[in-house]
């Protein structure tokens, strides 16, 4: 048997099986997709402590200093409130955790002077996070131990301006393949309201002028790097997918240039992430009603 | 815990990849189905990352994993029955071409399981009889017989091909 076991062992050799490419890519996005390793226990270790020194600070300062120092109390009521202040944070964390399922979702909350802004948020926020966790917990039931389901929320503070408040979150889900989401809310703070992409547009056209862009931004980066993908007219697809609509996410940078994101799938294949595309605001400024003028500069 | 980052642990799947692949592959026999189950058993892993003791042992260890979660995904749709039930011919349905040469992997495809498995890991994948044993959670001497009833199978269909070497 020796002979013909070498004879096994060579021809093994010499056909080495090749993985399939989409094996191959669904391997790299479940990669990407693994939360850091060692994250969640300096969380928990560390916010309590923070927490706590926090609630000791604020305790001494406003309520122990006032009381046992004049000069103090005098001080802070002369303290005086620059802008709106918006302030965001963590009202709820949802946590779970066994060998097959994880749950971690924050709940932030808006309060500040843009109050019906800030409730109109929250409502949307809370809204969103118990949909999640209803879902999670009914996947666990569905699932048991026979997969893998997660999901993760958390949020972050994008802009925070005299003129302008954007809150982030970035939702997380996966059971076997893996989707990444952001919702975006933003509060003009020059009159306190919400505001979405339709509402800055001066007429129709600012649609176009912001898909046309996108597009020659996607053409542009493919032809520079042929490990890009986009769905444009000449790729596999055949059909561009690129269409923006008065709730599509954006987001404003520091120095007033607009940023467009697309979800998961939404224009390219998953192995793209997330594209986001930023428009100049020499383009933006031409297509938006003027009292967002002072916005975009 | 062995693994001390994320990257270290991306850097021994894709050392292992093509291994992990055929082992779901010899299970499923289906490359959409093998890949969930790749993507799965990945997770799965890294959860449990500090049970693995020995950083040497990884490509067993995850290749256990998958052969595992494979295996659950055959039971879940119950394709197949359990392994251990399999006592008929140790092959099925292969369509010999005298005229051609015949390749190993249709040869080795043509395996029932568990030999399919056994097979692929040992001639493919280079691994002992004992971490064969190991990865498909059965004793050696099952994992010799396997390999012996498949060597005379395999021997039957390549011969013109072994016998012109």
């Amino acid at each position: 048997m020796n002979d013909f076991d070498k004879y096994l062992k060579s021809k093994a050799k010499s056909e080495c099986p090749e993985i399939p490419d989409s094996v191959k890519n669904l391997i790299e996005e479940t990669l990407s997709n693994l939360p850091m390793q060692g994250d969640k226990p300096k969380k928990i270790r560390v916010l309590p402590r923070i927490a706590s020194a926090a609630a000791c600070l604020i305790f001494v300062m406003l309520f122990l200093l006032p009381n046992i120092s004049v000069a103090y109390a005098e001080a802070v009521e002369e303290l005086p409130i620059i802008g709106k202040i918006v302030k965001v944070v963590t009202v709820r964390n949802y946590f779970y955790s066994d060998d097959y399922h994880e749950m971690d979702i924050d709940v932030p909350e808006v309060s500040g002077e843009n109050g019906e802004a800030a409730d109109y948020i929250n409502k949307e926020i809370s809204e969103l996070t118990e949909t999640l966790v209803n879902q999670f917990y009914s996947n666990l039931e569905a699932i048991g131990d026979e997969g893998h389901s997660s999901v993760y929320v958390d949020y972050e503070t994008v802009i925070n301006t005299e003129k302008w408040f954007t809150l982030k979150i970035r939702v997380h889900e996966a059971a076997g393949s893996s989707n990444t989401y952001y919702k975006y809310y933003h509060i003009n703070k020059l009159n306190g309201n919400i505001v979405k992409l339709g509402d800055l547009a001066k007429d129709e056209s600012f649609y176009d002028v912001l898909e046309k862009e996108i597009k020659r931004q996607m053409k542009e980066q493919t032809e520079l790097d042929s490990n890009k993908v986009y769905w444009l007219d000449d790729s596999i697809i055949g059909k561009d997918f690129v269409s923006l609509d008065s709730k599509h996410n954006f987001y404003l940078t520091e120095n007033g240039d607009m940023v467009i994101v697309f979800d998961k799938y939404e224009v390219a294949p998953g192995s793209m992430g997330t594209p986001e595309f930023t428009i100049s605001k020499d383009i933006i400024k031409e297509i938006i009603k003027p009292e967002f003028n002072s916005i975009f500069s | 815990m062995i693994f001390t980052n994320k990257e270290r642990f991306c850097e021994q799947i894709r050392l292992c990849e093509r291994a992990m692949y055929s082992v779901a592959f010899s299970v499923l026999k289906n490359e959409t189905d093998s890949a969930e189950v790749l993507s799965e058993a990945i997770y799965r892993a890294y959860k449990k990352l500090d049970t693995l003791k020995n950083e040497k042992a990884f490509k067993p260890w995850i290749l256990r994993i998958v052969h595992n979660t494979a295996v659950e995904e055959i039971r879940k749709n119950s394709k197949v029955i359990a392994m251990e039930e399999i006592s008929e011919p140790v092959y099925c349905g292969f369509e010999q071409k005298l005229t051609q040469n015949v390749s190993l992997k249709s040869a080795v495809d043509s395996l029932k399981q568990p030999y399919r498995t056994a097979v692929i890991l040992f001639y493919y994948e280079n691994l002992s009889v004992l971490q064969i044993a190991q990865i498909t959670e059965t004793t050696p001497a099952a994992v010799k017989q396997r390999l012996s009833r498949a060597r005379n199978i395999l021997k039957e269909l390549l011969k013109e091909d072994f016998n012109n070497e």
